[in-house]
């Protein structure tokens, strides 16, 4: 697993099959450690293939965290391919459904995976 | 557990810098599990103040910022305020922060006046949880 890019609040790690994996709090100091990750892995997969972020250690996430992973949706959707949203907690989906955003992403709970 | 009494509101002036909204956020959850709110509310009131102090340190001039945390009843109400000489009102960023507050505070207002940009939320646990 490499170890992509970690902070105080946020540890991001990119697994042997390509998950983004994030542990910790995605907020206005982890989004952008989030944000370079996704643009870097972005850059080493085809164009429809799909990126796929574990949330299953992820603790807290607010709207600038958010933001992160709305971009690289948003960056998906121009290449036909979709971002898939691992394991998200409940703190997690409900920012999405609060947010209107959930139809944004793939939602893949770990036992699907 | 009994709530313990708090005299005043508690006062965090922190650097506009981002790994400071988890220290706020650490202040912030402190206070409302002093005030026994349950893990929920204390949630809630986590998501509320990482709204403001992210705001603040996204749209202010990167100076200081002043976090003003009060215990209002059983809610809690936040006061964030930093310089900002210009600011842009319908940011993206902004309106999606704003949608956040509206669904979790009972009340947020985001004021910019006189070279200051002031975020005011009020958290209260009975309407979040019938909301």
């Amino acid at each position: 697993m490499t170890d992509a890019g970690p902070n105080d609040t946020l540890r991001v790690t990119v697994a042997p099959d390509g998950a983004i994996v994030a542990s910790g709090d995605i907020d206005v100091a982890g989004g952008p450690v989030l944000e370079a990750v996704l643009l870097e892995q972005e850059g080493q997969i085809d164009a429809d293939e799909t990126i796929v972020v574990d949330l299953t250690e992820v603790t807290f996430i607010d709207s600038s965290g958010l933001r992160s992973l709305l971009s690289a949706s948003r960056r998906a959707g121009e290449r036909s391919a979709k971002v898939v949203l691992r394991s998200p907690s409940s703190s997690v989906r409900r920012l999405l459904e609060i947010t209107g955003t959930t139809a944004q992403f793939r939602i893949e709970d770990s036992d699907s995976a | 557990m009994s709530p313990v009494a708090v005299g005043g509101p508690v006062v965090v002036q922190v650097p506009a810098e981002a790994s400071m909204a988890r220290l706020v956020r650490l202040a912030a959850s402190s206070l409302a599990a002093m005030a026994s709110m349950d893990v929920d509310d204390i949630e809630d009131v986590k998501i509320v103040v990482s709204e403001v102090i992210a705001a603040l340190i996204e749209h202010g001039d990167g100076h200081d910022i002043t976090i003003k945390l009060e215990l209002e009843g059983e809610g809690m109400s936040i006061r964030g305020i930093t310089d900002a000489q210009s600011f842009v009102a319908d940011s993206a960023d902004l309106a999606l922060s704003s949608t956040v507050l509206a669904a979790i505070a009972s009340e947020h207002a985001i004021e910019h006046a006189e070279g200051k940009l002031l975020i005011v939320a009020a958290y209260s646990p009975h309407l979040a949880s019938d909301g």
